[in-house]
């Protein structure tokens, strides 16, 4: 390499900037575009990790069912590794500020706020000096930032019967300051709760000293050991995985050190109301046996009454007959004497007779005697008379006596008989009330058995439940809201780096070609000369690579500097948008910008290489000698006369001019086409991404949301949710929904298996669209059996009637034959009847989710607070709210569409520039000769832009044509696994990209025809060289 | 006042920072019909006239009137009107479009003009009838140039202009382009200035010009110009 040859190597850079410059300018572009796009992830990670670091975010955030004790702190310290606890209060309670009531988030500012971990940073305002001052942690945009400083808030507990001051001391707070937490990175979300609309809107932060709870909340632990790596990549996931298990196992001991102390206490719970009723159970049946005994006394003693009766009774029994045979006795006794009396009147009186008849024949005197005899005999009578009169008397008397005697005892023994029966009826009584109260007794003995034999099966259940447990709920930063979607963005911006750039990088490598082999060509004559000196080939050759590859080099150096910084820059500006990720860092990537300049330059040195290989191996003379002009030939199309003749004369010219730089009409159409097509594809990525929300929530989710409801809700529960619907004016649908995995080629994709009852299956159509999108077939679950996504069926490469293969477990795999491959969106699901489900799994669906429809609301949050106070029900989840999320996205798409197209179209630019700038250049002489000849401005333009025009419009229509192509293969690319874009590429987009393109076309002819304007007309006089 | 009128046309070219008087003040005249001649070797001037007359370029000083009109006062667009209609113009490598076949490189120059020859005859004219369909390569040097003379004839211009019209053909055939100028004069009546460094060919013309450093040496006219067929070189 002699100076000489240095120098005209600079010469020759200096008298053909414009070429030098152009070469620059495109492999700037090229190269700036591909590094730029291509580090912007890196930079998206870089500048998080950063911001994670700096605010020392926790690599992982634990949540136990029992809080974390100074024990459970204790535990975690003494793991094996570097690292900074951070043990929490935090509450989901409601803020009421003025009117306006938000679900948010209470957490404790640990004292003097010095956070270990998830540092805050100041907004506006200051921090908290006295514990019932508080700062949030409020959106960006939220539109009362300015005014809420200095205003005094309530907090409320979550639940209705909660109390706040079962978690705080103190329940009125006044806002000092607005902060940012490294904790919540998106602006969009700050997590889910369990109370109100269950959403939390942001983040309050209060002094530690008010949460009068005994146990932490949380604990946030950061590892040293993770800080090397960057976040969102493999390899911090992989290490972080490493730790978690570690922790994971302690939480597990942990827990299972918990569990064993509830289970204790339950037990001897569950014992000390064992022994209590066994106390009982001994109590009731003393009771019951002494009751028994005195009534087996009273009978006892009724008994011996009743013989004492019956004795008695015997006894007056004799009495009365005694009585009633001295009756008897007496009776004839003075009926006897009566009789006799009767007898001796009667005799007295005959014998009366007899003395007056004697008397009258004897005289009285002779019988005196016989008188004396006869008064006698009446004295004696009337004696006679008198004794039976005092005998019947007497007898009367003592047989009243007697019977007065056996009367009393007789009242008395009636009394007592009286008395016995009225006993006997007592005792009965009490033998039922005894019968009765025993059943009572060993009825309630038996229901307090079952009770205690249900405690133990619900002791039972509690042992399995927290055997069951998983341990500590261990949320890695994934687990975190709003950070896995950041890394998700980068991860979609790097898909489209990964297709986007490079097609750009290959239209800029053979714009660049063209420009270099036309160089070769207008500089073959020098060529010759050295070669004629006696220069090497290799001098020669050097010559024009160090001029090619000088200008690529520079350029790719140019773009990497300016691309690596401006590309990342614009792609976080625009991510800012929706993360509160304030750092903005754009670092070289060394490896990158090392690969793009090698590749770049290599390319470009090929290039090179081939386009002199062929002028080398000519001979000097020949080289010296012009170039024959590229001979003029007939066209095909000349052979088809009615075509041909129909055009106009300049129309012919523009035809074969175009046949006749073939190459050039190549590239011409290929850089367009590329353009064009990179702008369709910047268009239909628009398109896709806008259609995702308009197409998922409007044609296929055709219900108005989901509630979470407890599957084990009874028919009552259910009637009173659904009372709560039709009181909207809605209807109900019972799913399960379940998250399971299935398998292809080693690879586990996640996806939603829902179930629903097959006679709901039929109207399950009304809330979800299974159609598929190609075929326009129209499915139902009862007829097609299970129905898959169409991104999971791509994802696993099945077709209808193919295998889908669930992994239960390492071992148990469920094969699932697809019966339908229905239009969706986002996420995967599997959709199949009750009874295909308990075919294949063996088991009946635990129906988690009630999808509703129909609900005519005004205010979702007034219908979701509703629900969340059924018991049962966990949460509600509106349609109309989920399409708002994905604006976002798309004006971050848009943003980044902006660049894709502005770039695509800056690049078409210079394609159109080069490639005309050629053209004209190399029809120098053509064009002046034409000046001669006296062709106006306007017709010199023509002849050679109606070309450009032509080629133009060729592009465009291939570029359309492989746009679609192009778009279908970026879109595939850049879609996350969860998500399918829109197929579909809107005809405003075909539109749009060919307006673009012929609009910068026209700008590039408007550029060129001043350039032509100034052709020298001398030129053409010129001998050709 | 003749057809053609140079008076004191000056002509400065600057290449960077140094200036090169191309004309010098150069007076001549040339009359309607005439076969004019302008001589001189390299960088005498010779092509500045030329381009001066053929509207390609404008004058510094001075004025240049072409049938009454003074062109060096034209606008941009009067020049280019002037060119279009007014001039017809032969160059040394022909300058036919190679990608139009030689009736439509005549035709491209036909088709701009209010009053032209068609092709076909104006090729018949040039004898080149047969050849009409042919690419300008395959066509041989001297039937090139007949299609230029051709193109160049065909919106009947005032004023033909040859630069070197036989500098890259051989003897034969640079005859039979001078005979076939020669002829055009005086057959269409066409005012024909050819500019050449061979002084050998000047015996034909009715008037020549001698150019030496950017300014008339030498004019004369030449009352009975030889036959072409009767010079030689």
């Amino acid at each position: 390499m002699n100076k000489t040859i240095w120098k005209n190597t600079f010469r020759e850079i200096k008298s053909s900037l414009s070429r030098y410059l152009s070469i620059f300018a495109i492999t700037a572009l090229g190269v700036g575009f591909f590094a730029g796009i291509t580090a912007s992830p890196y930079s998206m990670r870089y500048s998080a990790d950063n911001y994670y670091e700096r605010l020392n975010l926790a690599d992982f955030r634990l949540v136990s069912i029992f809080g974390f004790d100074q024990d459970d702190v204790q535990s975690i310290k003494e793991l094996n590794f570097d690292k900074i606890i951070y043990p929490a209060y935090y509450c989901d309670m409601f803020l009421h500020r003025g009117e306006q009531e938000d679900t948010v988030r209470v957490m404790s500012l640990p004292d003097g706020n010095d956070f270990p971990l998830n540092k805050i940073e100041i907004v506006a305002g200051r921090l908290p000096e006295n514990p019932n001052e508080c700062i949030v942690d409020m959106r960006w945009y939220s539109p009362d930032r300015d005014t809420i400083i200095g205003e005094t808030i309530t907090l409320s507990h979550g639940s209705k019967d909660g109390d706040v001051y079962d978690v705080l001391a103190n329940d009125t707070y006044t806002i000092v300051g607005i902060i940012r937490t490294v904790l919540f990175p998106s602006d969009d979300t700050r997590g889910h709760t369990n109370i109100g609309a269950g959403v939390i809107s942001y983040a309050v932060f209060i002094p530690e000293v008010n949460f009068t709870l005994d146990k932490y909340t949380e604990i946030f632990v950061l590892f040293d050991e993770l800080r090397e790596y960057l976040s969102y990549t493999d390899d911090y996931t992989n290490a972080a995985e490493l730790i978690e298990e570690h922790l994971d196992e302690l939480g597990k001991q942990r827990i299972a050190g918990h569990v064993d102390d509830i289970i204790e206490e339950a037990y001897d719970e569950l014992n000390k109301a064992e022994q209590e009723l066994a106390d009982a159970k001994k109590e009731v049946e003393e009771e019951l046996n002494d009751a028994k005994r005195e009534l087996d006394e009273g009978k006892q003693e009724l008994d011996k009454a009743k013989e004492l009766l019956d004795e008695a009774w015997i006894e007056i029994e004799q009495g009365w007959e005694a009585l009633y045979k001295a009756q008897a006795e007496y009776s004839s006794e003075i009926r006897n004497g009566e009789w006799e009396l009767i007898f001796n009147r009667e005799e007295m009186v005959q014998a009366e007779l007899e003395y007056e008849a004697a008397v009258m024949m004897f005289g009285e005197e002779m019988l005196f005697q016989t008188r004396m005899e006869l008064d006698y005999g009446w004295a004696m009578l009337l004696q006679g008379e008198e004794a039976l009169e005092a005998a019947r008397v007497e007898g009367r008397r003592e047989l009243d006596n007697a019977s007065a005697l056996l009367d009393e005892p007789m009242t008395e023994l009636k009394e007592g008989i009286l008395e016995y029966e009225q006993g006997l009826a007592d005792y009965e009584q009490g033998l039922l009330d005894y019968a009765e109260g025993e059943r009572e007794a060993r009825e309630k003995l038996a229901e307090a058995d079952e009770e205690i034999a249900q405690a133990h099966a619900d002791l039972a259940k509690l042992i399995d439940d927290l055997n069951d447990l998983p341990g500590w709920f261990i949320f890695n930063r994934d687990g975190f809201p709003g950070y896995s979607e950041y890394g998700e963005n980068a991860d979609r911006v790097a898909s489209i780096a990964r297709a986007f750039p490079l097609f750009f990088l290959i239209v800029a490598a053979l714009v660049c070609s063209t420009t270099v082999s036309r160089m070769v060509e207008e500089n073959r004559v020098q060529v010759g000369l050295f070669k004629a000196l006696g220069y090497s080939s290799s001098t020669i050759i050097f010559k024009y690579m160090f001029y090619a590859v000088s200008a690529a080099v520079l350029g790719s150096i140019f773009g990497i500097l300016v691309g690596m910084k401006l590309f990342p820059y614009v792609i976080l500006y625009a991510y800012q948008m929706m993360y509160n990720i304030p750092d903005m860092l754009m670092p070289y990537d060394l490896r990158l910008a090392i690969i793009s300049l090698t590749a770049s330059g290599g390319l470009i040195a090929a290039v090179v290489y081939i386009s002199i290989r062929k002028e080398l191996s000519e001979r000097p003379a020949q080289l010296m000698r012009p170039k024959a002009p590229k001979k003029g030939k007939r066209v095909f199309l000349e052979k088809i006369g009615f075509v041909w003749n129909r055009l106009s004369f300049s129309s012919k010219v523009t035809v074969r001019n175009i046949f006749r730089y073939k190459r050039r009409m190549l590239m011409t159409v290929i850089g367009i086409a590329g353009c064009t097509a990179l702008m369709l594809t910047g268009f239909a990525l628009r398109n896709s991404v806008g259609d995702i929300a308009e197409l998922q929530f409007k044609k296929i989710i055709l219900n108005d949301g989901w509630t979470y409801i407890d599957h084990e809700m009874n028919n009552e529960d259910k009637a009173r949710l659904e009372a709560v619907f039709s009181e909207y004016g809605g209807e109900l649908i019972y799913a399960m929904e379940k998250m399971m995995v299935c398998e292809k080629d080693n690879q586990h994709i996640k996806f939603i298996m829902a179930v629903v009852k097959d006679e709901q299956a039929d109207k399950f159509g009304e809330y979800f669209t299974f159609t598929n999108r190609l075929t326009g077939e129209e499915y139902s679950l009862n007829e097609n059996g299970a129905i898959i996504t169409e991104k999971l069926a791509k994802l696993l490469d099945i077709d209808v009637g193919g295998e889908a293969v669930i992994s239960r477990s390492e071992t148990e795999k469920v094969r699932v034959i697809i019966g339908g491959i229905t239009e969706n969106y986002t996420m995967h699901y599997i959709r199949m009847t009750e009874s295909k489900y308990y075919e294949l799994f063996g088991e009946m669906p635990e129906y988690g989710v009630a999808f509703f429809n129909g609900v005519a609301v005004e205010d979702n949050d007034e219908l979701a607070a509703r629900l969340l106070n059924e018991e049962l029900v966990f949460g509600t989840v509106f349609m109309s709210d989920f399409a708002g999320g994905f604006d976002d996205m798309i004006n971050m798409l848009n943003l980044v569409i902006i660049i894709l197209v502005s770039a695509a179209g800056t690049l078409s630019l210079i394609v159109l520039y080069n490639l005309t700038n050629i053209n004209i250049c190399e029809r120098i002489r053509e064009i002046a000769t034409l000046k001669v000849l006296g062709f106006y401005d306007v017709e010199v333009d023509m002849y050679i832009f109606r070309e450009n025009a032509l080629l133009t419009l060729m592009g465009t229509g291939f570029g359309l044509f492989g746009g679609i192509y192009l778009s279908r293969f970026i879109i595939q690319t850049a879609e996350v696994n969860d998500v399918m874009f829109g197929r579909e590429i809107h005809p405003l987009s075909f539109i749009l990209a060919a307006l673009v393109t012929i609009a910068f076309s026209t700008m590039v002819s408007a550029f060129m025809h001043f350039y032509l304007k100034k052709v020298n007309m001398a030129e053409s006089l010129k001998s050709i060289d | 006042m003749g057809f053609i009128t140079l008076s004191d046309v000056r002509k400065t070219y600057k290449m960077g920072e140094v200036s090169i008087n191309a004309a010098d003040g150069i007076n001549f005249q040339i009359e309607k019909g005439e076969l004019a001649m302008i001589l001189g070797p390299s960088g005498s001037g010779k092509t500045t006239v030329l381009n001066l007359l053929g509207g390609i370029d404008v004058n510094d000083g001075g004025s240049i009137t072409v049938d009454g009109a003074n062109i060096s006062e034209f606008s941009r667009r009067e020049m280019i009107t002037y060119r279009r209609h007014d001039v017809g113009f032969v160059f040394q490598f022909y300058n036919l479009v190679q990608n139009l076949t030689a009736k439509e490189n005549v035709e491209l120059a036909a088709q701009t003009s209010r009053d032209y020859i068609p092709a076909d005859e104006i090729l018949e004219q040039v004898g080149l009838s047969d050849r009409a369909g042919n690419f300008p390569s395959q066509l041989s040097g001297g039937e090139q140039q007949r299609v230029a003379i051709a193109r160049a004839l065909a919106k009947k211009p005032k004023l033909l202009l040859c630069d070197e019209p036989t500098g890259a053909l051989d003897y034969d055939t640079g005859k039979m382009i001078l005979q076939l100028l020669w002829d055009t004069c005086k057959k269409a009546q066409t005012t024909i200035i050819i500019v050449t460094h061979n002084s050998a060919i000047a015996p034909m013309a009715d008037r020549v010009i001698k150019l030496k450093n950017s300014k008339v040496s030498r004019e004369l006219i030449n009352q009975r110009p030889t036959p072409v067929s009767e010079i030689e070189w």
